[in-house]
């Protein structure tokens, strides 16, 4: 699957649209390929402060917990409640399914993640293949 | 062959391999037991998968296989079952004849007897609120009091219920008991649910 070119990524396997100073944020369709299943997601609340680099939530498959990274610093200003009742709608298009909006602090903060072409190149070294 | 019994045979021209009518998924089965060759065992494979072709065989992964045992309660070792674990507490009294003893450790399971039995016992827990239990997670009295872990946990998607078993004090073994399971630090209600989860329907037409 191709990876939206206005997207940045992180090495955590997130990605990020940003919009002026809000964006939305969730996983790549390499991780919820990786995962299988997505049986849980643990959401943020709305207010919450995130960090860059550090865990706002976590995906769950059948077998395993995958932490969430935040790709940037902000205030969570919406969580995508239907993935409380439908978590497979991850892996149905995991780049259409935001998983949060935040308020970003910084939107500068946003430019040094990965583009697009960045973060293919880093999954394929990742694999192998 | 009845169920847990085991003979030798034949098995795609290998003679004298064991085989047994058992399985690790609580539904009826068998395994093999072939040289661990890598040209053996993938003849076999590809042998017993054509054979298999019109009833509809499928490779099984061990994620799905975990989540199948589980639903049957069977005992994974270092989990269910491990050294600092007895037999009394793992529910497997009915493989441990202590009146054919002595025998390593039979007097120690004698005193648990005499004790009245183990202070904890393995029971089977359906998580009542979102969240799944994993292996190792606290589980808590509803003060938030940690009286005992999970030892396995997952979905199970057959049932569609999170479920775990976990090993708990006497007063917290009986069916409909509501406890905690500690999930990222959110203490997440439980119940005490009867083991096995799962249990295959029995067969209406004979077994041979």
């Amino acid at each position: 699957m191709a990876y939206p070119t206005n997207y940045r990524y992180t090495r955590e396997h997130e990605w990020i649209e940003a919009s002026g100073k809000t964006a939305s944020i969730g996983i790549t369709d390499h991780a919820q390929d990786s995962l299988g299943d997505i049986v849980f997601v643990e959401l943020p609340k709305v207010g919450d402060k995130v960090e860059k680099g550090k865990v706002f939530g976590s995906v769950e498959s059948v077998k395993a917990v995958s932490d969430l990274y935040s790709p940037a610093t902000g205030t969570v200003i919406a969580i995508n409640e239907e993935l409380t009742t439908a978590p497979e709608k991850i892996n149905a298009d995991a780049h259409a399914t935001w998983i949060m909006k935040i308020g970003l602090a910084d939107p500068a903060e946003i430019d040094s993640l990965l583009t697009a072409q960045d973060y293919e190149t880093y999954v394929k070294e990742e694999t192998g293949h | 062959m009845k169920f847990y019994w085991f003979t030798w045979g034949t098995v795609c021209g290998l003679e004298n391999t064991l085989i047994a009518r058992t399985g690790y998924t609580g539904e009826d089965g068998f395994e093999i037991y072939i040289p661990s060759d890598e040209a053996t065992s993938e003849r076999v494979w590809n042998e017993v998968t054509a054979a298999g072709e019109e009833f509809g065989i499928l490779p099984c992964g061990l994620g799905a296989r975990n989540t199948l045992r589980l639903e049957a309660a069977l005992s994974l070792y270092g989990h269910e079952i491990s050294d600092s674990i007895n037999v009394f507490e793992a529910g497997l009294d009915r493989f441990c004849k202590l009146e054919k003893g002595p025998f390593l450790g039979s007097d120690a399971l004698s005193k648990v007897q005499a004790a009245g039995g183990p202070e904890r016992k393995l029971v089977g827990l359906e998580v009542v609120e979102r969240g799944i239990a994993r292996d190792g997670y606290r589980v808590m009295d509803l003060s938030g009091n940690a009286i005992g872990y999970v030892t396995s946990g997952s979905p199970a998607p057959f049932l569609k219920k999170n479920i775990a078993l976990a090993y708990l004090p006497r007063a917290f073994v009986e069916p409909g008991t509501e406890v905690a399971v500690e999930i990222r630090n959110n203490p997440v209600k439980a119940q005490v649910v009867p083991l096995p989860f799962y249990k295959k329907p029995k067969k209406t037409s004979s077994q041979s």
